[in-house]
């Protein structure tokens, strides 16, 4: 198993210098941290030389990425221009915000989408799942900032004492307060649950049906087995199966922030600074934002991998 | 006599769907006695294993089922759920068709034995459970049975998931043992294997078995009694020599026809021309009239009665008398 | 004897015999056919898009205003007889604008959708085809493709670009066609083995003929499905890429651009947000139906399933 785990994350490593170049470039070829400077020189030469070096603008193009590749493999990750810190410490901050909300949105959106897959799967065709069918089919057509927007609205009007959520006054205001804190994490928290849920549980729903559906189920109930130990262990633990893959995806999705729902609630997370750093062309923000999610995103699919094989004896790792 | 351990008197079994209820099974009586093997001989489709799962219970909940299953004088359809649980495993035990599907992937093997005995055993112990999970292993002829009870099917042959299945349907000693094509999913040679394992759990259980199949061939050898049925209905049933050498009914003879001879004394193979009739809007008169090569105008309005024969023998045919005379010239 | 039953039991098996047989064998086409008719889902759909694709062409039409005509004196209105939507801070007709945005949505999502589709069933196809190398290359080159985050790609190609729709289509195909690769991929290589297959090589057809006469054929059910979701996927990225500045540009519009235009008024008119936000998920929610009864009409296992 460890062998495989090393194999699989030396494998990823030429893909990720490749996709990390590659961005280098596209991010140095697309924008122009110069033109703001351009039109007041030579009045402005200090300021123009000094984001010459900050950017490497006098190295080429094709040979500025390598400059960046040398200093993050001694760990520094280089500072952002536009927010005026670390790379590493933007990560860090940042990533602690959007993991506040990643966190819970995760668990419960995965708890109630499991819940609800089951549900439905053990009665399909009825009302009940005719109507948790339809509202996913509905959540899962909200476009994030539609949902994002309609909720804010909707609570924010409604509940604004509870809340205290005015459009552009929401975010983190203090992480002092437990309750304060549950407040402000919950309205861009439910924004995730909702349109994650509507995805998921149709997903969960398919598979356990699928699963419930198999002949070992029948030859679970003709054993006499009562039918809460049918779903929740013989069936469950099958259909837990293809679902690992989807959670892994979800949470290392979250966790490298969620751009629009982020932005809409002015929380502070990697999703703003993202928007911001392709914005202000600000390359080391945006390698090191990309370098983030792609260390998550490998991260996560090795322990949906490993959780895969203890839950299916089927899959061996050689 | 003695009393019969599973008496279903009028079973009929629809099941809805969007053009209308489909009939599975219609009108279907039948006893098996204790000890006995009773063969359910049909095609695909012709109900027989619609009747075991509902004798089970184990169809869905929108299925419409009527009439009786007495088994030891209660009756199962009129049975509260958790009742029925109970006897379910311990008293009627079920193998499947397809040994590949029907264990569940991720349990080893010996926990899905142990499983079924502790559900039925709540004061012994998990170890004890997995003493005798080991030993019925043995029983069915699963070698190093120790070993392999602690693998995952996915580790088992075809063949031997198959007698781990009836290890563990016979963790019990259950009274009656549904066996659902048992060997349809299964190598030739690996198919006498699982009838004689069969047959050696039947010596020494005593229990009485429901053997289904489409295979007259496999009938032969094993059966006490056999039931031919046909699009939902019962054809024929008699003892195993009134069904092979006295048959009176044209189905059973187009059955018995389509059998390949390993001798090789048939110069033919026949098979029964045409497809079974849509059980959702079944031809009016005799659903066999189509496909029959004696079939008269009388057939066409007219579905025939179970007409007794014999003591044990019944046929549905308006033509099962005439079948009489034809028997002793019939090429067997 | 047999002499006599024999070829009178063939002689049975007429055409007029026929009925209460089992249903005659229908193709396939016609029965995904009936069975995507009879998912009412799929047909409310159906209706939804073509209702809507017909308001988005005919209304503005009927409306009377160019999407872009200013008027100082109607700003602000609510909707109306002669303001459908109502208007925007400079007066512009939001009905002619939603149904101009409308346009995009369905264009984008149909364009993006089909070039994704025809090229990710081309990628798919050629990577299980020819396996090995072939396979390996496509295989890093799709991954390539998913460890670099979308929205910077597709910020990074419009800033360069520029962001007319057809470029947004473009970029938005050369981003989504993964996933159909991936499906036709899966299939192809377990076609591949199979005997249809094998008995065409033997018989010395070509690769092209064998991708192109035995492959592709069976691969449609599954693309024509994914290509459904897939518009409703594009058009989702597409409205989300314009809310946030980086897809359609004023002066044009979209629908993602008209409901970030209003988010600052949500608090006095937050109808003006709804009706292009709503807008989207109806477009959204008719395509994921035709798509669903279209997954239904064509996988066989579905059918089981409701019995």
């Amino acid at each position: 198993m460890f062998a495989y785990i090393t194999r699989r994350v030396l494998a990823t490593v030429p893909l990720l210098v490749v996709a990390l170049y590659l961005v280098h470039v596209m991010v140095s070829a697309t924008t122009d941290p110069l033109a703001d400077f351009r039109l007041c020189l030579p009045r402005c030469q200090d300021g123009f030389d000094q984001i010459v070096e900050n950017y490497n603008l006098d190295v080429n193009l094709w040979l500025r990425p390598f400059t960046w590749f040398e200093s993050a493999l001694g760990g520094d990750l280089g500072r952002s221009e536009s927010l005026g810190l670390p790379v590493t410490t933007i990560l860090w901050d940042r990533g602690i915000n959007t993991a506040m909300i990643a966190v819970p949105a995760f668990l419960v959106g995965s708890i109630v989408a499991l819940l609800l897959s089951i549900y439905s799967a053990r009665r399909p065709y009825t009302k009940g799942d005719y109507a948790l069918t339809g509202l996913s089919f509905i959540g899962f057509a909200f476009p994030s900032f539609v949902m994002a927007l309609v909720l804010q609205n909707l609570l924010a009007v409604q509940f604004e004492n509870w809340f205290g959520v005015k459009p552009f006054n929401t975010g983190r205001k203090t992480g002092e307060n437990f309750l304060e804190l549950a407040r402000d994490v919950f309205l861009p928290a439910l924004t995730l649950i909702i349109v994650g849920v509507a995805a998921d549980s149709r997903f969960g729903r398919a598979s356990m049906i699928e699963t419930l559906n198999q002949d070992y189920i029948r030859t679970a109930r003709a054993k006499g087995v009562p039918e809460k130990t049918v779903v929740w262990k013989h069936a469950l633990r099958n259909a837990l199966i293809p679902l690992v893959t989807l959670w892994a995806l979800n949470f290392s999705a979250l966790l490298s922030g969620a751009v629009v729902t982020e932005s809409i609630y002015s929380w502070p997370g990697l999703g703003p600074a993202f928007l911001t750093s392709i914005g202000e062309a600000d390359v080391d923000l945006v390698l090191g934002i990309v370098i983030f999610s792609a260390v998550l995103t490998v991260a996560f699919n090795l322990v949906a991998d490993v959780l895969y094989g203890i839950l299916d004896p089927r899959i061996r790792f050689d | 006599m003695t009393a019969p351990l599973l008496k279903v008197d009028h079973l009929t079994v629809g099941f809805p769907s969007k053009a209308g209820v489909v009939g599975a099974v219609t009108d279907v009586s039948f006893e098996i006695h204790p000890g006995e093997v009773l063969a359910v001989v049909g095609e695909s489709g012709s109900g027989k294993s619609v009747t075991a799962l509902a004798v089970m219970r184990l169809h869905s909940k929108s299925t419409h089922i009527s009439g009786s299953v007495m088994f030891n004088d209660t009756d199962l359809l009129a049975l509260p759920e958790d009742q029925m649980r109970a006897i379910r495993g311990r008293d009627i035990a079920m193998i499947f068709q397809d040994p590949m599907t029907a264990l569940n992937p991720v349990f080893t093997v010996g926990m899905q034995i142990v499983e079924a005995i502790l559900l039925h055993h709540h004061d012994m112990t998990k170890q004890k459970a997995w003493e005798r999970a080991v030993e019925l292993l043995d029983m069915v002829g699963v070698p190093e049975p120790r070993r392999r009870a602690a693998q995952y099917p996915h580790e088992f042959s075809g063949g031997m998931r198959q007698r781990a299945m009836i290890a563990m349907a016979i963790s019990n000693d259950p009274k009656l043992l549904i066996a659902d094509e048992p060997t349809t999913a299964l190598d030739v040679t690996v198919q006498a294997q699982v009838m004689e394992v069969l047959h050696e759990v039947k010596r020494a259980t005593g229990s009485a078995i429901m053997l289904i199949t489409h295979d007259l061939g496999l009938v032969a050898g094993s059966a006490d009694r056999v039931q031919v049925m046909y699009a939902s209905r019962l054809f024929e049933t008699g003892s195993i020599d009134e069904i092979f050498y006295e048959s009176r009914n044209p189905y059973t003879r187009a059955l018995l026809d389509s059998i390949p001879d390993l001798e090789g004394t048939k110069d033919e193979l026949h098979p029964i021309p045409g497809n079974p009739p849509s059980l959702l809007r079944p031809p009016a008169g005799c659903p066999f009239r189509p496909r029959c090569s004696m079939a008269i105008e009388l057939c066409r309005e007219q579905t025939p009665a179970l007409i007794q024969i014999a003591n044990s023998h019944a046929s549905r045919c308006h033509r099962a008398d005439e079948l009489a005379v034809l028997a002793a010239g019939a090429p067997a | 004897m047999a002499d006599t039953l024999m070829p009178g039991s063939q002689a049975a098996i007429n055409a007029d015999e026929m009925e209460g047989l089992s249903d005659k064998p229908k193709s396939f086409g016609r029965l995904a056919f009936d069975r995507f008719v009879r998912h009412r889902l799929a047909l409310v759909g159906v209706f939804g898009l073509i209702l809507i694709a017909a308001a988005f062409i005919v209304g503005p039409w009927i409306s009377g205003y160019p999407f872009d005509e200013t008027n100082v004196r109607d700003r602000m209105l609510g909707p109306s007889a002669s303001h459908w939507f109502g208007t925007d801070e400079i007066g512009r007709d939001l009905f002619t604008r939603t149904a101009r945005g409308g346009r995009y949505s369905l264009v984008i999502g149909l364009v993006a959708a089909t070039l994704a589709t025809v090229f990710g069933t081309l990628m798919g196809a050629i990577a299980g085809y020819y396996g090995k190398a072939v396979d390996a290359v496509i295989a890093q080159f799709i991954n390539l493709i998913l460890v670099v985050p979308f929205l910077l790609t597709l910020a990074l190609f419009s800033l360069r670009f520029g962001s007319t729709w057809w470029r947004l289509a473009l970029v938005l195909a050369a981003l989504l066609w993964t996933r159909i690769a991936r499906i036709v991929r899966g299939i192809v290589l377990s076609l591949k083995e199979q005997e249809f297959v094998m008995a065409a090589r033997a018989a010395g057809a070509s690769h092209m003929r064998i991708v192109l006469r035995h492959i592709l054929p069976n691969v449609i059910g599954a693309v024509v499905v994914e290509v459904t979701l897939l518009v409703g996927t594009v058009i989702v990225l597409e409205s989300t890429l314009s809310f946030l500045g980086l897809g359609v540009k004023a002066p044009d519009t979209s629908l993602g651009l008209l409901v970030s235009d209003a988010k600052s008024k949500i608090d006095d008119d937050p109808i003006r947000v709804l009706t292009p936000g709503i807008m989207i998920v109806f477009i959204v929610l008719c395509v994921n139906f035709v798509g669903d009864g279209l997954r239904d009409a064509l996988d066989p296992k579905s059918k089981l399933e409701k019995n």
